[in-house]
């Protein structure tokens, strides 16, 4: 039963993708995908989504809670990797805009009035 | 130690964390900064010391790249400084928008545009009258 409704998401997604695309391109899109589904094993596309569904729900010792820790660990110190970065490349555009409003030959009332 | 007592000392702990803030909050006062950036800031020397930290940081960055401007660029920037300074940090982030939206704009048109703030600001110094 679960396989099927995944099925029918992925169809879903890709009928969504397809329709931005021109006619044309579209039902060669349609064709081409009807074709590999068909020829693709139903059993070979459920075991590859129990792969990635293990992969990504469990950890790699789900008995262990040092493993469980140093996994929410990883998430928090990549999280706040991120968080840093995006925050510096802010201020660093932030920055570069100041100085040349600070220094551009057009007067600074034409950019705060 | 029960959960609760543990809770108030972090909210209590939490709490103080604002009574701890001016001792860190002038980590770059006026006395200490470089000749460059005394240079550079020199139209906020009066009112460096009470300035908010985060702002004196961004102004400290903007001084890193002072060296590197002609002496025009460096004298519009010491001039602007203190109207820079008067405006808020909502007035400031329009400001940084409208001049991002003005750089997206096609260079000829650009270009259009300074001439005839050029041409204004020409007329506004002729009908001016002169320093006494």
């Amino acid at each position: 039963m679960r396989h099927e409704l995944e099925m029918k998401d992925v169809r879903r997604l890709l009928d969504q993708s397809a329709n931005s695309l021109n006619k044309d391109t579209l039902s060669k899109l349609a064709a081409a995908r009807e074709v590999a589904l068909s020829a693709l094993p139903a059993e070979r596309l459920a075991s590859a989504y129990h792969a990635v569904g293990r992969a990504v729900l469990t950890t790699p010792h789900p008995h262990s809670r040092l493993g469980y820790w140093a996994l929410s660990l990883l998430l928090i110190v990549s999280l706040f990797s991120c968080i840093t970065y995006w925050q510096q490349m802010n201020d660093q555009t932030a920055e570069e805009v100041d100085i040349a409003i600070l220094t551009d030959e057009m007067p600074l009332e034409v950019f705060t009035d | 130690m029960t959960r609760q007592s543990l809770l108030t000392l972090l909210l209590a702990g939490l709490g103080c964390l604002p009574l701890a803030r001016p001792a860190v909050a002038n980590e770059h006062p006026w006395a200490k900064l470089t000749p460059i950036q005394r240079e550079a800031l020199e139209p906020l020397s009066r009112q460096w010391d009470s300035l908010p930290k985060k702002y004196q940081q961004d102004m400290l960055s903007l001084t890193q790249r002072y060296p590197s401007l002609t002496p025009e660029q460096k004298e519009r920037l010491r001039s602007r400084l203190k109207d820079w300074n008067r405006l808020s940090p909502s007035q400031r982030e329009q400001a940084r928008e409208k001049y991002t939206n003005f750089s997206k704009v096609p260079a000829d048109k650009r270009e259009e545009v300074r001439s005839i703030v050029r041409r204004q600001e020409a007329e506004k110094k002729s009908s001016s009258p002169p320093p006494q």
